[in-house]
């Protein structure tokens, strides 16, 4: 592909227009010299539809390990031998604390994670939704929750609970997630999300790159979310943890990372793109270009099980490219 | 500066034709949005004319510090009160195991650099001619110098010691010279450059950004390295060292650095573009960013008067930017 389709593609999202399918997989076979223009070309559409503000959240993992699921990336699934300690879910006054410490570093945003199927029968729901509520009393965060599969009366109590978002990744395009995942379906986690978005709440949805899926993999995943017309769009790198199915995955090259963040930026232009994990370790010094590749959030200090950079260092790099941090909680 | 202009600038540029300077103060007016396009197009003009190859070179101090000069910039000026620790001329001894630390480290090249005015009437000059030859002769890796003004007698000298290549800046351009330094003339610099040229050697010459210049003295720099034709351009980013005249001087922002060695990539197509001092401290996580804007250089291990980085570090950005880093071609084997 010459790099003047790449201009000619770039200006037309930048004009409004919509990416088809095609056009997008012609953009994952560009010379790699030419990745530093997509990127460029990425830059200029966040920088028209969404401008200078990086959305950043913080997370807790409230409850960790002990998964009945399999998902193949995850270090939490009962059925992956990992040096993880589980733990229950954590007291309202420890997620409080980790919200105070979240806003004290800047975060917009603060998630409660935890690892499970879902919240359909889940007897610590109602401590989860006191503790969204309590944020909600005594911090200026927009409250975030990721709990898996949820049914109606779930959606319906978490948003009385005070949440504007519910987090809940597609992971991987359709016709790759049985792949990686063989104990739920695909289906039912657009139908959370579906859900989540008829209540009247905003959604956080994306995936992970680096499982071993296709170029036409991920453009699937991003047309998925585009079709669901999510708000935020999370993209993790996997980090391939040792004792997970995926513990030997091949890393990515760093400039294909930044070429599926361009990518993403085309096919949902006024989203926000937010980098999660796996980042550090698959981009290493060329992370601060992700924001120059159509990046514009950001999941800051820890992950769910790997450790980040430290909340004040994701800050600094979001300054020093001339962006700013999402400022002011809500009054 | 409309993204538009850029791309037909760079078109220019990819197709052979010389940015003239009025193109080049057009580049410098390209807004922060764009500067991801400019470094792009820089990026695409590094691969077409110099390739994929990153030089990694190193320096060794080989005399610090008690120079009757006064650039404002520098840590090693008497006319500064810094830190900076002054030594006498080291022995060849002492150099040989330099390059082989730097050789160890990754450098491909590396540079003895004396402090003072020049090799006109230095003493140590024959000492320096032996050091030279001791380290030409044992080390594996190419060696360069770095020693000041000289005329055509010590370049002839320096050429006969086996010298290939003889680093000196014009450090920024002819107008703001004199804001930087008053003990000698951009035009002692410009002469000394042209008596190694004429001696056969080849020619590392840059500068050093954020003393204060404009836009214009940067890309006047820039011409007058191409006029030159140099074969390599390190390019410093102030590092206000405490106690020198611009220990106050506010730092450059990161995308201006950017914009700049994209600029330079413009002006100077195919040569090696080599960001030096100051990058860790002006760039910090940022550096990476660079290699992806024209950039095809780097000094690895520490600087004349404070500490790099660990190369490994570097030979990793390298290669996550895809590139690779520089092949032996700078080593002394592949030049016989």
């Amino acid at each position: 592909m010459s790099y003047d389709r790449i201009f000619a593609l770039g200006k037309q999202v930048l004009a409004g227009g919509r990416l088809s399918c095609d056009e997008a997989l012609a953009l994952t076979r560009i010379a790699e010299e030419d990745i530093p223009l997509l990127l460029a070309v990425a830059n200029k559409v966040r920088a028209h539809f969404t401008g200078n503000r990086v959305d950043t959240c913080e997370i807790v993992n409230a409850r960790s390990g002990g998964c009945s699921e399999d998902c193949k990336f995850c270090a939490q699934s009962a059925r992956h031998d990992v040096k993880l300690e589980p733990y229950p879910l954590l007291s309202e006054a420890r997620i409080l604390a980790a919200a105070k410490q979240a806003e004290s570093h800047g975060a917009y945003r603060f998630c409660i994670v935890t690892a499970g199927c879902g919240m359909k029968n889940d007897p610590d729901f109602g401590r989860i939704t006191a503790a969204i509520e309590r944020i909600g009393r005594d911090t200026g965060l927009e409250r975030c929750c990721s709990l898996g599969i949820l049914g109606p009366e779930q959606v319906k109590a978490l948003k009385a609970a005070g949440i504007t978002r519910y987090h809940h990744n597609l992971e991987a395009g359709q016709s790759f997630f049985s792949k990686i995942c063989t104990t739920h379906s695909y289906e039912e986690r657009v139908e959370t999300i579906r859900l989540v978005k008829a209540a009247g709440l905003e959604v956080c949805s994306g995936g992970i790159i680096g499982m071993g899926e296709g170029w036409e993999h991920r453009i699937e995943l991003a047309f998925a979310l585009r079709e669901l017309d999510v708000d935020s769009v999370p993209i993790n790198i996997l980090n391939p943890v040792k004792g997970t199915a995926l513990e030997n995955q091949p890393p990515l090259k760093p400039l294909e990372v930044l070429q599926t963040f361009a990518l993403f930026r085309l096919i949902l232009p006024d989203k926000i793109l937010r980098y999660a994990g796996g980042r550090e370790r698959a981009l290493g010094e060329l992370v601060p270009l992700g924001f120059l590749a159509g990046m514009n959030g950001m999941l800051i200090g820890n992950y769910l099980t790997t450790s980040g950079r430290g909340a004040a260092a994701d800050i600094a790099t979001i300054r020093g490219l001339g962006l700013a941090p999402v400022a002011g909680a809500r009054p | 500066m409309h993204s538009r202009e850029i791309i037909a600038l760079a078109e220019l540029v990819l197709e052979g034709h010389p940015v003239t300077r009025g193109e080049a103060l057009r580049l410098a007016e390209t807004g922060v949005e764009d500067i991801p396009l400019l470094g792009a197009y820089a990026n695409k003009i590094r691969a077409k004319f110099a390739g994929q190859e990153v030089d990694m070179c190193g320096v060794v101090n080989a005399r610090s510090g008690l120079c009757p000069e006064d650039c404002g910039f520098c840590a090693q000026s008497v006319h500064h009160r810094t830190n900076c620790r002054p030594f006498p001329l080291i022995s060849p001894d002492e150099a040989e195991k330099a390059l082989k630390e730097l050789d160890r480290a990754g450098a491909r090249r590396a540079s003895i650099v004396t402090s003072g005015k020049g090799m006109v009437h230095d003493p140590d000059f024959a000492a320096i001619i032996a050091l030279l030859r001791r380290g030409i002769e044992t080390a594996e890796i190419g060696v360069c110098a770095n020693l000041g003004t000289i005329g055509l007698e010590q370049a002839a000298a320096l050429a006969a010691a086996g010298l290939k290549r003889y680093a000196h800046n014009l450090e920024t351009s002819r107008r703001f010279y004199p804001s930087v330094c008053t003990t000698h003339s951009y035009e002692e610099r410009w002469n000394t450059l042209q008596a190694a040229k004429s001696a056969g050697l080849e020619l590392c010459s840059g500068g050093i950004i954020g003393l204060g210049e404009t836009w214009e003295d940067r890309i006047d720099l820039a011409l007058a390295l191409r006029a030159l034709a140099v074969s390599s351009v390190p390019v410093n980013i102030l590092n206000p060292v405490k106690g020198t005249a611009l220990e106050g001087q506010p730092p450059l922002h990161p995308l201006e650095i950017i914009k700049t060695f994209a600029i330079f990539r413009f002006i100077l197509p195919d040569k090696v573009i080599r960001p030096a001092g100051g990058r860790e401290i002006n760039l910090r996580d940022m550096q990476g960013a660079l290699l992806l804007a024209g950039a095809n250089g780097l000094i690895v291990g520490n600087y004349l008067t404070f500490g790099g980085r660990d190369s490994r570090a570097d030979f990793t950005m390298v290669h996550d930017a895809g590139l690779v880093p520089g092949s032996l071609a700078g080593r002394k084997q592949n030049e016989l």
